[in-house]
């Protein structure tokens, strides 16, 4: 590993992604005159505006997602260190990068068809989901506690605004405040945990800190870093909404905007479960510590896994239910981490869900924002009634999401859980492996009931016709979605390889 | 590696910053909790942030490295982007429903 000050071809991802940023700020400052160019006929309309700025912004991340998929695979040979020990960039982090591009890339999609629907200001919106996305871009590339903290706020207030920027809803408001400020609790805790860390080792570096990290005695600088770790742990375990920090989730999923949502559940919590993997299971220098982290973890986990699917078992609406259903995959994820063997194989199996996790949830929202229309919202279970027959294809796609939710055989779903039981089973956690499986059993009945309601129930009222406005987008996320979900389940080695690389930078 | 806390966490400066700031920050976590108004919780947040950067003055002093410094400076300008999401998300609010209790906003619930 070379430390070199600035090397840009490693950082072409987040330069091309700013890039963007700055033409869609310019693009949104001289909207006018610009559309006008190109020929638009009303360009005070905002459907018109919103239809450009979908166009303008999928394009363009679009662009963004190649430009990094071709020079990103160069770096993907070699890892550094870059600015001064703030981000590591290179090697498998490629992967990763590309993850969270697809899950921005579906959102945009999806969201064409949202903006328009819900008469939301579609430039803001993607601007802020474009600052959003490079956060979390640099979060997971994240070396350093300085850098970790400003791309979690980076990746996070641009949410708390696009959570409130549902104009027509009176509650989007409501799930805003709060989460920002359950948020902004849960980073001052994050901060103290962080303080102390450095007060003790004097770093902000993150294999520094923990390389220093000792806990050989029960004096007070032990006892000052364990409370560091503790608090670190529970800033980063309200971001990936683990029991019991999970109090804003449901809210706040059923608040925002579907496409907001989807992006949410998935970037978010890759992100942040990533620094979680750095810190907590990439070294182990935790001495006698380690167990009790190990099972730290699995007592959190287990009742978030617990938790998550018997409450997602009462759910009428079908956003909350994936809510409830997105803090058991959290529990599932970190189930992973309890046996606390440092392997390898571990950090894998976790992004190896994680990225699996991606495609199924955007699918799972995407078939909802697909149903969704000017006045039909589509959330609840009733709404969902008797959709098979005047929408077939969605309701096939919502049956493959479910079932790779559930983690049924030919979806991404059914690799991811085998991962994680494999590691637990090597861990020799047998208890906690047959808890696990058994709430996953009972997780099958909610994610059945949504198709069953979909294919043998008779709809209460007339389903109105599905809105013919920007349909094209949705259909491309939906079939990129269901296409990563079905190829993964059946071919799972190459994104096996590539996470067990990911895994390699994060250690 | 030798443990540099033995040092001064006996020492009273030690100590006392440690417990200023945590006596700062729990007021914060209290008035978060206690608080029932919008704004109070805000504020209540900038406390914690706030103690936290207390005790990273103290220890970048401590260690003679600017590192909690930088780190402090940060944030103030993320807690200074926050208020301002926040407050314009509160105003929001209050044009609705004309009140910023958080009673008010408590209709979601399960």
């Amino acid at each position: 590993m070379n430390e070199i000050s600035f090397n840009p071809t490693f950082l072409m991802g987040e330069i091309s992604l700013i890039a963007l940023i700055v033409i869609l700020t310019l693009v949104e400052a001289f909207q006018r005159p610009i559309f006008a160019f190109f020929g638009t006929t009303d360009t005070r309309e905002l459907d018109a505006r919103n239809r450009q700025a979908s166009r303008l912004a999928s394009i363009g991340l679009m662009f963004v997602a190649v430009n990094y998929y071709i020079f990103g695979r160069a770096t993907a040979g070699e890892e550094i260190i870059l600015l001064h020990n703030s981000l590591k960039a290179g090697g498998g982090m490629y992967i990763g990068k590309l993850a969270l591009m697809g899950a921005g890339i579906l959102t945009v999609l999806m969201s064409s068809r949202y903006t328009l629907s819900q008469q939301i200001p579609a430039m803001d919106y993607y601007l802020l989901l474009c600052f959003s996305l490079l956060g979390a871009l640099t979060l997971i590339a994240a070396e350093n506690f300085l850098m970790i903290f400003l791309s979690l706020e980076m990746m996070s207030i641009p949410i708390y605004a696009l959570v409130g920027l549902k104009r027509l809803s009176p509650r989007s408001g409501e799930s805003a405040i709060k989460y920002l400020l359950l948020g902004g609790f849960s980073s001052g805790f994050l901060l103290l945990g962080i303080s102390f860390l450095y007060g003790t080792t004097g770093s902000l570096v993150v294999s520094d800190v923990i390389g220093r990290l000792t806990f050989s005695t029960m004096d007070a600088a032990s006892f000052l870093s364990g409370l560091g770790l503790i608090f670190v742990f529970i800033g980063l375990a309200f971001k990936v909404s683990m029991v019991p920090f999970h109090a804003w989730t449901p809210d706040v999923y059923e608040g925002a905007g579907t496409p907001i949502t989807a992006f949410m559940s998935v970037a978010v919590k890759l992100a942040a479960f990533a620094v979680i993997l750095k810190i907590f299971a990439g070294m182990d220098s935790f001495g006698e510590f380690d167990s009790v982290i190990g099972v730290i973890f699995m007592f959190f986990s287990l009742i978030t896994v617990i938790y998550g699917n018997s409450v997602a078992l009462v759910q009428k609406n079908v956003k909350r239910m994936l809510a409830y259903s997105s803090i058991a995959h959290a529990g599932y994820m970190g189930l992973a981490l309890a046996p606390m063997a440092h392997k390898i194989q571990t950090v894998q199996a976790v992004l190896f869900y994680g990225i699996g996790y991606i495609a199924m949830n955007m699918l799972a929202f995407g078939v909802l924002v697909y149903l969704t229309h000017k006045d039909h919202y589509c959330e609840t279970l009733d709404d969902l009634k008797g959709i098979a027959r005047k929408a077939p294809g969605a309701a096939a796609m919502m049956t493959i999401a479910m079932f790779s939710l559930a983690g049924l055989p030919p979806a991404v779903g059914f690799v991811g859980k085998v991962q994680i039981f494999i590691q637990l089973l090597e861990g020799k956690m047998y208890v906690t492996a047959v808890i696990a499986l058994l709430f996953s059993l009972v997780a099958l009945y909610f994610y059945i009931n949504v198709i069953v309601v979909m294919y043998m129930r008779e709809p209460e009222k007339e389903i109105k016709e599905i809105g013919k406005q920007s349909l094209l987008p949705v259909w491309l996320s939906l079939a990129l979605s269901v296409l990563v979900v079905i190829l993964l389940g059946l071919i799972p080695s190459p994104l096996l390889q590539w996470s067990l690389k990911w895994a390699e930078v994060l250690f | 590696m030798i443990n540099p806390l033995g040092d001064f966490i006996v020492g009273f400066g030690g100590i006392f910053t440690i417990s200023v700031v945590l006596i700062l920050f729990f007021i914060g976590v209290a008035t978060f909790i206690f608080r029932r108004t919008l704004l109070h919780m805000l504020m209540g947040v900038e406390l914690m942030l706030n103690a936290v950067n207390l005790s990273l003055i103290y220890f970048s002093r401590l260690h003679q490295n600017f590192d909690g410094q930088i780190l402090s400076l940060m944030i103030f300008v993320v807690a200074a982007c926050e208020v301002a999401v926040g407050i314009a998300i509160i105003v929001k609010l209050y044009k609705r429903t004309g009140t910023i209790g958080v009673e008010t906003y408590t209709e979601e619930r399960g």
